[in-house]
């Protein structure tokens, strides 16, 4: 084996290579930096001092793009590295990581959409092409870039599912009722639907508070930034929450309709789920119990009945 | 971008031919049909020449070989190709990193940290220096940053076009919060090679009707695990058709600088304090403590009158209220009470004694109530570490809280004096006759309007063969106020 042979295994033993695209000029380097030369490793950047402007022009010049620290210090590198080059968080290309998990968290959300919510198919005059419709409307508002956020996490199986199962009945609501309705701001509460009461799996220990809270929490705690509209309906939902809670509150017809439709399917829904009727006559079981609060406005409630007449729901 | 001349002979001959063409009979011609390389393989075989072309139908080779290999060969070689005109590409990238760097001497940190004062414009405009570099080497039609704000949503931040710059307020060419929401959302990069057919942004880029966007690329603005904001570079103009967007080295530094640059806009007082107050006092404290209790005791025991050489120091800040007269009272005095606090750990450090803080100045003594073993080596080394500490630290803390045409000097004098005292309500009260501290005071008032300053000459006097001989290290160039301020240090 040649000296030199043994040099640079010797150099690979103890030393780390690394480019010197790490490094800015003028900002200093935790730790020393050498480069093998004649036969010896030298060190050429003390520890805790910064590289020059010089120093990089002479590297580049002389076509040296990487420079070696001792193993000993690859504690200090990779704490280093870590901070000033975060790359996991902060270079990660959307198109290898979240596109894949947004797309097919999207298509789990449908499936499990279109599990529980089913339409009555001999009350449609051709079912399966109003089925295509929907399903390629429904898509286009689960791929807004506002909910890209939402497709990119993994929420609590309860919350997904209603979730999902509130969604699209109320996109089928809104299909059968649009033109007697006038919300003017029905892509916001739509999409306020999916995310309004979200427990990620990450926080389902950590979160000790309201349902209506615990979107908001998710949001803070993650830094997520959300339409202004979708703060606004937070408030409100927040506000009302709280109303609802006293027994005798009822909906003024002054008050934002997009919202009164979304808290009406989402009691409803509340109902269904925990109503322990026999299934066959739980939708209208649950309906009734909906229409006894009298909460709602009696034209909401007579929507309701009748979307209900061609929709199904399932547990 | 640099243009790309690649030498097809020279590709073609660096292939793995040997490896390619194994039991199979090649041979292997350039465009102009020079033979490159042939193995002897199959000479009596009756082959067929094949050419091998782009998908645009350009001619790179041909080869010679069997019908039953053509179509095998054709696709490792054009494979080969690629994988060869990659590098070259690349390393025609790594020639532009040496010009590159030239351009990051204007972009560091320095020029932020001199002058500091996170919030005032200093970040703002470095960010737009960076912004005007990144374009020089990734060109681009429009750029914008959205920051994000405590009421945790983002807001614009600056945009840079071909008409110039534009901040907060102004009418904006790329106004698309949604586009910089995903990256920050999600911190990826997200690159739309095809804006107007993007999956999720193709209504809100058909929305922007006066500049036609044809691609963007978007980047998370993140530091420290904290998110800041996003970058966004519409119509670019560096990458090849089709070409995936990769951040390299380079790109990655000038954001990370970005980030860096937001972050002590957003935090850096905060982060200056911090880490300040943890390490910054301990590196001037000295070797000695005082210790007060010993001090009164012997104030209460010692005989006067007394003749005694003692070294008084007067120092402070010059211009303390006029300085700070747009900023709040409540500041100012949180701001006093850290220089006080600073100064007298460290006069306390060398064995030296506060006499009194009279508002923004102080008076210390040395050997004055106890007998202190090299008190003058002491106290100059303690003047020294003040003038230091003032220089390295208390300047730029004043600074970064707004503080203007402030400046901190020292007055030492060494004398014999005579201590006597007066008697008050039979407690001993110490009392100096001579004008020791008139004199130490008026050092101090003379001293020039520089961030430090002290008088060399009076420590050269003190510490005469005490200490090694002082040494100038270095005159910083300071802008404004600071500039001649000179640093002395001893050599050890």
């Amino acid at each position: 084996m040649s000296s030199d042979d043994g040099f640079s295994i010797s150099l690979k033993e103890n030393y780390i290579k690394i480019h010197l695209g790490y490094f800015i000029p003028d900002i200093k380097i935790p730790l020393a930096l050498y480069l093998p030369f004649k036969g010896k490793v030298i060190e050429v950047v003390k520890a805790g001092t910064p590289g020059s402007l010089d120093f990089f022009k002479r590297m580049k010049s002389n076509g040296i793009y990487y420079v070696y620290v001792k193993k000993t210090d690859q504690s200090v590198w990779d704490n280093w590295k870590k901070v000033r080059h975060p790359e996991i968080e902060g270079f990660k290309d959307f198109s290898e990581g979240p596109a894949n998990k947004i797309k097919s968290n999207i298509a789990i959300y449908k499936a499990r959409a279109f599990e529980k919510v089913r339409i009555v198919p001999s009350l449609y005059k051709d079912p399966e092409s109003y089925l295509e419709e929907v399903d390629k409307k429904y898509h286009k508002v689960l791929s807004e870039s506002q909910l890209i956020w939402f497709f990119n996490e993994t929420w609590s199986e309860s919350h997904f599912l209603f979730s999902a199962k509130l969604s699209l009945f109320f996109f089928l609501f809104l299909e059968e009722v649009r033109s007697e309705l006038m919300i003017y701001d029905e892509m916001s509460i739509l999409t306020f639907s999916l995310v309004h009461n979200l427990v990620s799996q990450g926080m389902i220990n950590d979160f000790k508070g309201k349902p209506e809270d615990s979107t908001i929490y998710y949001v803070g705690k993650k830094d997520i930034v959300l339409d202004n509209e979708i703060k606004n309906l937070f408030q409100l939902h927040k506000q009302f929450s709280e109303m609802k809670r006293e027994t005798n509150f009822k909906f003024d017809p002054s008050m934002p309709k997009g919202y009164q439709v979304f808290s009406l399917l989402r009691d409803f829904i509340e109902i269904f789920d925990r109503s322990k009727i026999d299934i066959q006559k739980r939708q209208e079981g649950s309906f009734q119990l909906v229409g006894r609060e009298k909460r709602y406005e009696v034209s909401l409630i007579g929507h309701l009945e009748r979307v209900l007449k061609k929709v199904k729901l399932l547990p | 971008m640099k243009e790309q001349t690649i030498n097809l002979y020279e590709a073609l001959e660096k292939l793995p031919l040997e490896k390619i063409g194994e039991g199979v009979p090649l041979k292997v011609y350039d465009n102009f049909n020079n033979l490159i390389w042939e193995n002897k393989l199959g000479e009596s075989e009756k082959l067929k020449v094949f050419p091998i072309t782009t998908n645009n139908g350009i001619p790179l080779a041909s080869i010679r070989t069997r019908d039953s290999h053509k179509g095998l060969i054709r696709k490792i070689i054009i494979k080969e190709i690629s994988r060869f005109v990659k590098e070259e590409t690349q390393e025609a990238r790594e020639d532009e990193v040496a010009l590159f760097y030239s351009d990051l001497e204007n972009l560091t940190f320095n020029k932020t940290y001199l002058n500091t004062s996170f919030k005032d414009k200093n970040v703002d405009s470095d960010i737009t220096d960076i912004l005007h570099a990144l374009r020089k080497y990734y060109p681009y039609e429009g750029c914008n940053i959205y920051i994000s704000n405590e009421r945790n949503d983002l807001e614009e931040f600056v945009e840079i076009t071909s008409e110039g710059e534009k901040k907060k307020g102004d009418y904006w060419e790329f106004p698309l919060k949604e586009v910089s929401a995903i990256s920050f959302n999600t911190q990826t990069i997200y690159h739309s090679m095809n804006a107007p057919k993007d999956p999720y942004f193709a209504r809100e880029i058909g929305s922007i009707k006066r500049c036609p966007i044809k691609n963007f690329i978007v980047i998370p603005l993140t530091i420290f695990e904290s998110k800041q904001g996003s970058l966004t570079f519409y119509n670019e103009g560096f990458l090849r058709e089709k070409e995936k967007f990769k951040a390299s080295w380079h790109f990655k530094n000038l954001i990370h600088l970005i980030s860096y640059k937001l972050f002590l806009k957003k935090r850096g007082v905060e982060v200056l304090k911090k880490r300040n107050e943890k390490k910054i006092s301990d590196r001037f404290t000295g070797p000695k403590n005082t210790n007060y209790q010993k001090i009164k005791k012997n104030i209460k025991s010692m005989v006067y009158p007394q003749e005694r050489s003692i070294i008084a120091m007067y120092g402070g800040i010059h211009n303390f209220f006029e300085g700070g007269k747009n900023i709040q009272k409540k500041t100012m005095s949180s701001l006093l009470q850290f220089h006080n606090s600073n100064i007298s750990k460290i006069v306390s450090s060398f064995g030296g004694l506060i006499q009194q803080f009279n508002g923004e100045h102080f008076l210390a003594f040395w050997n004055l109530y106890e007998d202190l073993e090299g008190y003058d080596k002491l106290a100059s080394r303690a003047a020294i570490n003040l003038i230091h500490l003032a220089h390295d630290h208390i300047h730029l803390h004043f600074k970064s809280y707004g503080y203007q045409n402030f400046h901190f000097s020292l007055g030492l004098v060494k004398e014999k004096i005579n201590v006597d005292c007066v008697e008050l309500k039979g407690e001993k009260i110490p009392i100096i006759y001579e004008n020791t501290i008139d004199t130490t005071k008026q050092i101090f008032e003379e001293a020039p309007k520089f961030t430090a300053y002290f008088h060399e000459k009076i420590i050269n006097e003190l510490v005469k063969n005490d200490l090694p001989p002082m040494r100038k290290l270095f005159n910083v160039k300071l802008k404004g106020d600071a500039q001649g301020a000179r640093i002395f240090s001893f050599k050890i």
